[in-house]
């Protein structure tokens, strides 16, 4: 049996990598937004190249996700979904964390045309 | 016969329970904006029983390994059922798998005075299963991105779970050693 000390410093520094990591993820992978629904690539939209902010519907077999999309940045800007986590995330700019909407199977993530980026990471 | 009769019950009743917890919990989602993150209040109830074993006049009642998963797997179920997420089944129950698979080697491991940590290494797993089962379902390796807030919020949220478990547990234990 391990002591309680064991446990709590154990815990700790998995805390403490998770949070390191998230350093290591957070480099700007790139400017063109990817849409996708059950894993199907449905939309590829070049943010830098938006002069007019505008709005997009997606459907699904579950709801609808509204994404609206302005200069260099996306968003969820409205959901009929259970838990709308999707919207909280709001705007996305930089990064490789991608907007998820799991009750859609909806994400939306950045890319930058090339390999470079989670999938090269992840596999 | 009649400490079958008894376990069946308790069994029955601990289920009831979760699904209560787990139903209130669907309605209240966490402010947080990252998917999947919750309390996961309803895993207390699983470590309850995990670390349940009553001595009676009637003989001891405690549940064998089986008996928790019976437990999860008809919260996980009729909770789908109730609360209409069927799009999220999927996500619950690998989550829930990974979980009681690791929440049962990890009884091993612990005293009676470490069920939090239990709880709280079951949250991280069940919070992995959940992501691999969504990037599968998905095709989108990227939401792995999500796994380090994932892992921090399971530690926190799976502490406070086992903390009252733990708790509920002493609790049961000074009232029938008296």
């Amino acid at each position: 049996m391990k002591s309680q000390k064991f446990w709590i410093i154990l815990l700790c520094a998995v805390i403490v990598v998770s949070a390191a990591s998230r350093f290591f993820i957070m480099q700007s992978p790139g400017n063109r937004a990817l849409v996708y629904q059950d894993g199907v690539l449905i939309d590829d939209l070049d943010l830098a190249g938006v002069s007019e902010p505008f709005s997009l519907e997606v459907h699904s077999t579950d709801g609808v996700n509204i994404l609206s999309v302005e200069t260099g940045r996306i968003r969820v800007s409205m959901a009929d979904c259970s838990d709308g986590t999707c919207v909280r995330q709001g705007w996305l700019s930089q990064g490789v964390v991608p907007i998820v909407c799991l009750p859609h199977r909806l994400v939306v993530r950045l890319d930058s045309g090339n390999d470079y980026g989670l999938d090269a990471i992840v596999g | 016969m009649r400490i079958a009769t008894k376990k069946l019950t308790i069994m029955a009743a601990l289920t009831a329970a979760a699904l209560i917890v787990f139903i209130i919990e669907a309605q209240i989602p966490l402010p947080l904006p990252i998917p999947g993150a919750k309390l996961g209040l309803a895993n207390a109830i699983t470590l309850f029983a995990l670390f349940y074993s009553q001595s009676g006049q009637q003989g001891t009642v405690s549940f064998k390994n089986s008996d928790v998963l019976i437990i999860l797997i008809c919260r996980i179920l009729l909770g789908s059922f109730i609360t209409g997420r069927f799009a999220l089944l999927i996500l619950s129950l690998s989550g829930g798998l990974l979980s009681i698979a690791v929440q049962i080697f990890m009884k091993r491991i612990v005293t009676d005075k470490q069920i939090w940590v239990c709880g709280a290494i079951g949250a991280v797993f069940h919070n992995i299963g959940q992501i691999v089962a969504a990037i599968l379902i998905s095709g989108t390796p990227a939401i792995a991105a999500y796994l380090p807030a994932l892992i921090i919020i399971g530690i926190i949220s799976g502490t406070i779970t086992g903390l009252i478990a733990q708790a509920a547990l002493s609790r049961m234990k000074s009232i029938y050693t008296n």
